[in-house]
């Protein structure tokens, strides 16, 4: 079944739309979950809360991209979780070290007393820096850092070695970093 | 934590974005006519090509440009350096390949039964060897290819990696270690669209990953079969499309624009050079070429994607060509780099 055909379930109020969604898209959710949650039933749950989410949002919203869709749904879910977890339940997972990374693109503070910029000012920062992003550095990026991808499977999906990913992330990094300081983003 | 918020920030990212991410970057040719086989290659003069146009003298070489084998013919471009590679033959029905090479840093040979693309400068015996090998298995399935080169190589290789499924194909690497000169090869089995299968060996040593070993993966990208029925059913525009590209994409990499004048039309008309404002061909890295047309029997227009590498290994940049169809022939009408 299409996308368009499994939202039109959902905007019809049709539970089928669950069941479809899950056997469609659950390996695709469960991965997130997985990559973001060292432990399996917590991961297994934010999937299960993925298909709740999707009801609850559909309608208003009338997703082109179911994927991405619910990904978001499963990333957000699994990240609340993570963060409402103490620090020594937390284990290991890929979601530190992406974190760990992802410090590197934190900007200098700027001197004097500044306002930290609201969610939605960071948000259209990064979606605009990655919109200039080359495709393969861009694609790479968001495998690491939306999806948790481990530098092998980065690696293995686009037939590079794992230096070169590290490489490119590196680069990336640095980009990043410099475009909110470009842009006056402070965090 | 403020890497917490840069975490929550991607979440709203561009879903467009994301489900690019998803695939590995396919090297689509003549992506209108996807449904006949036909149009991934067309029938050029295949044993002599006069592509007439400013000739550019093409670097001392060490190898034959041009070697012709039993059953299929290499043919190569003559206006610059960058070369669309042909190795197929019109009257032979076996399938075929088009691979774009860098003649400007590689030089591919026809070597018995395969061919070899080797780099022009060589780095003396004390080296390991740098070449890629691309050889045509007829009747061999490219799991069955794969497994015979694996064990073939484990003699010669530390770690024999496990098969994996590729785009592609099937794909295996090997490592002969971790010191700088260490071996390294990554082998490819493609299906060649017969029953049998193209295997691609690349091999380099570990110092040299980022530079020949990414630049024999580039190629690779751009490997496209050419079965013997493709080249009956193309028809000429297409034929003419492809030929005008490879002369615009050697001269724009050359910045030698001026040289193909008559290719140029509209705001190209008044181009020069490239939009590096240097000649690069040195160091492209052709890694994928996408034509995409606004009808697939009568086109009159044609915009080309031509995905390359660069002296950062791992970094792409893309460019882009808008072509239009006219009384006289294809002509470049716009180009943009996006780096």
């Amino acid at each position: 079944m299409e996308d368009r055909a499994i939202v039109e379930l959902y905007w019809r109020r049709d539970q089928a739309a669950i069941d479809v969604t899950a056997a469609r898209y659950g390996g695709y959710c469960r991965a997130i979950a997985a990559r973001l949650l060292p432990d399996q039933r917590d991961a297994e749950e934010c999937v299960n809360d993925t298909w709740l989410g999707a009801w609850n949002t559909m309608p208003d919203n009338r997703p082109a991209l179911l994927a991405p869709f619910l990904g978001k749904i499963t990333r957000c879910l699994a990240f609340n979780r993570w963060k409402a977890q103490g620090r020594g339940k937390r284990g290991g997972g890929e979601l530190p070290l992406v974190l760990e990374e992802l410090a590197e693109c934190v900007p200098s503070d700027l001197p004097g007393p500044e306002q930290a910029a609201e969610d939605t000012e960071v948000e259209e920062a990064v979606d605009r820096f990655l919109h200039t992003l080359p495709r393969r550095a861009g694609d790479i990026f968001l495998r690491r850092y939306w999806y948790g991808e481990s530098l092998e499977e980065i690696a293995r999906r686009y037939g590079m070695g794992t230096g070169a990913v590290k490489s490119s992330l590196f680069r990336s990094r640095e980009k990043l970093k410099q475009y909110f300081e470009r842009e006056g983003i402070v965090l | 934590m403020k890497e917490e918020r840069i975490f929550a920030a991607l979440g709203e990212v561009d879903p467009a974005l994301l489900a690019r991410s998803e695939k590995k970057a396919m090297v689509q040719y003549w992506k209108p006519l996807v449904s006949l086989a036909a149009c991934l290659a067309v029938v050029l003069g295949v044993v002599s090509v006069s592509r007439g146009g400013p000739q550019v003298t093409p670097p001392p070489v060490q190898t034959s440009q041009v070697t012709q084998g039993p059953a299929l013919v290499l043919n190569n471009g003559e206006v610059g350096e960058l070369y669309l590679c042909q190795a197929y033959q019109k009257e032979v029905a076996e399938p075929g390949f088009v691979i774009f090479v860098n003649q400007s840093v590689y030089g591919i040979t026809r070597e018995e039964e395969s061919w070899v693309i080797r780099p022009r400068e060589g780095l003396g015996e004390d080296f390991p060897t740098i070449d890629m090998t691309i050889a045509r298995l007829p009747g061999v399935a490219p799991k069955t290819a794969l497994q015979a080169r694996q064990k073939a190589l484990e003699g010669e290789y530390a770690e024999v990696g496990q098969a994996q499924e590729t785009e592609k194909g099937v794909f295996f690497r090997a490592s002969g270690g971790t010191e700088w000169d260490s071996p390294q090869a990554e082998v490819y089995g493609i299906d060649d669209g017969e029953g049998g299968t193209f295997l691609i060996t690349a091999r380099y040593f570990l110092e040299a990953e980022e530079g020949h070993g990414a630049r024999f993966r580039d190629m690779v990208e751009t490997f496209q079969v050419v079965l013997g029925a493709d080249r009956q059913e193309a028809p000429a525009w297409m034929d003419q499309l492809r030929e005008t590209t490879g002369r615009l994409m050697d001269a724009y990499f050359a910045n030698r624009l001026y040289q193909v004048a008559g290719l140029l039309t509209g705001e190209a008309a008044t181009y020069s050079g490239n939009d590096y404002g240097e000649d690069v061909s040195g160091w492209v890295s052709v890694a994928g070429v996408t034509w995409e047309v606004d009808n697939g029997t009568a086109p009159s227009k044609a915009t080309v994607l031509v995905r390359h590498g660069g002296e950062n290994e791992g970094e792409y940049a893309y460019l882009t060509m808008v072509l239009v169809n006219t009384p006289e022939g294809w002509k470049l009408s716009w180009t943009g780099l996006e780096k």
